[in-house]
């Protein structure tokens, strides 16, 4: 029984990655800003002109390394016209670090919001921390994947592949690359629970 | 005198090889996408595990993995463990292969993820632990992107084995 149970959990965190083109998913799910409010991809997607989500935490060291970058690039985002988000799904009941209170002492300076339920995570097929979402206006995927080629050594950058997707898609011009691949941390899914508003993305 | 010169001698060599946690002695080389692909050719069964120090469902099965070398090496099952470390921790990663008495070779990544992953595993996500099994011809077979356990390692290995063994 125990390991039909964990089979089942297995499944349910195995949803398929979002793919180029696809729609924002989940827009309407409710989730806790570090400010207090209660943000949907919706509202922060409203009247931008495109919107970066990005899965991260405050606890693994891939996370740690870009989030600086991520920071900057967010910021920049942000100031000309583009919806930013980060969204944290890790079970903060198992995972300490991942609690409201590390996240408010993060101080992600654009809305660092708490998937309750973990499924925000599961309907993009996030797998890990970081992982990256661009979408367009239309609020069409665009870009997913990695921030840069160097999550060692900031200096050691060659590829910016966020900031050029994001460079790209202000100047109205074909995101590419529109997919790269980085190494990151498991996200810490919590046991999946249909919340009210929340539809895991079936396969 | 002599008898005293070697058991002295015998004595040092026996600390000098007692491994502990700050020894940076293990088996360890950075291998590059191209270099990794080429080992995974060749064996009937190549068992290619990537984790990293900072890993906690990593650390939790590698002891099995070890196990798994130990009982299928026989049968020419290879292990490459391969850690996805930033390369400024290498000391850390030598000293956690110490200490589980790593005394084959084993790699750590060099170069960026993209390229990387690309090259090698092209629909890994990229997510920790990854374990994937490949056959002779170095044909991907099989890929979890989770944690696995004994059982499962044992399962798929064999599965490989059965496979190779029905065909003419």
């Amino acid at each position: 029984m125990t390991k039909l149970i964990l089979a089942l959990l297995l499944a349910a965190n195995a949803q398929a990655s979002l793919k180029i083109g696809d729609p924002l998913p989940e827009s309407a799910t409710k989730m806790k800003n570090t400010d207090g409010r209660e943000l949907t991809l919706d509202e922060l997607s409203k009247d931008k002109k495109g919107t970066l989500v990005v899965f991260s935490c405050n606890t693994c060291p891939y996370a740690k390394a870009w989030k600086d970058r991520i920071v900057e690039i967010g910021k920049d985002a942000e100031k000309r016209g583009l919806g930013v988000v980060m969204i944290n799904s890790n079970d903060s009941v198992k995972y300490k670090g991942d609690d409201m209170a590390s996240m408010i002492t993060a101080g992600i300076p654009f809305p660092y919001v708490v998937d309750a339920t973990s499924n925000v995570a599961r309907s993009f097929g996030a797998t890990k921390t970081p992982d990256v979402f661009l979408f367009g206006k239309d609020k069409k995927l665009v870009y997913k994947g990695a921030v840069d080629d160097n999550s060692d050594d900031p200096n050691g950058v060659k590829e910016h592949y966020l900031k050029t997707a994001v460079a790209q898609l202000l100047e109205g011009k074909p995101v590419k690359p529109a997919e790269t691949k980085s190494v990151g941390c498991g996200i810490k899914f919590r046991e999946p629970v249909a919340a009210a508003g929340t539809t895991p993305k079936k396969k | 005198m002599k008898l005293t010169v070697r058991l002295v001698s015998f004595f040092i060599s026996l600390v000098v090889a007692t491994p502990s946690s700050g020894d940076t002695t293990a088996a360890l080389s950075r291998v590059t996408a191209p270099q990794l692909v080429e080992k995974l050719k060749g064996a009937p069964v190549t068992v290619l595990n990537f984790w990293a120090t900072w890993c906690e469902p990593c650390k939790e099965e590698f002891p099995e993995f070890l196990r798994v070398k130990k009982e299928f090496e026989k049968k020419g099952v290879r292990l490459l463990l391969v850690s996805m470390d930033f390369n400024s921790q290498e000391r850390a990663v030598r000293a956690f292969l110490v200490q589980n008495k790593v005394s084959f070779e084993t790699y750590l990544r060099e170069g960026g993820d993209n390229e990387f992953i690309q090259a090698v595993l092209p629909d890994w996500s990229g997510v920790l632990p990854t374990t994937a099994f490949f056959n002779r011809d170095g044909k991907l077979v099989k890929m979890v992107q989770a944690k696995i356990d004994e059982k499962k390692l044992k399962a798929e290995i064999n599965n490989i084995l059965k496979t190779k063994e029905k065909k003419p």
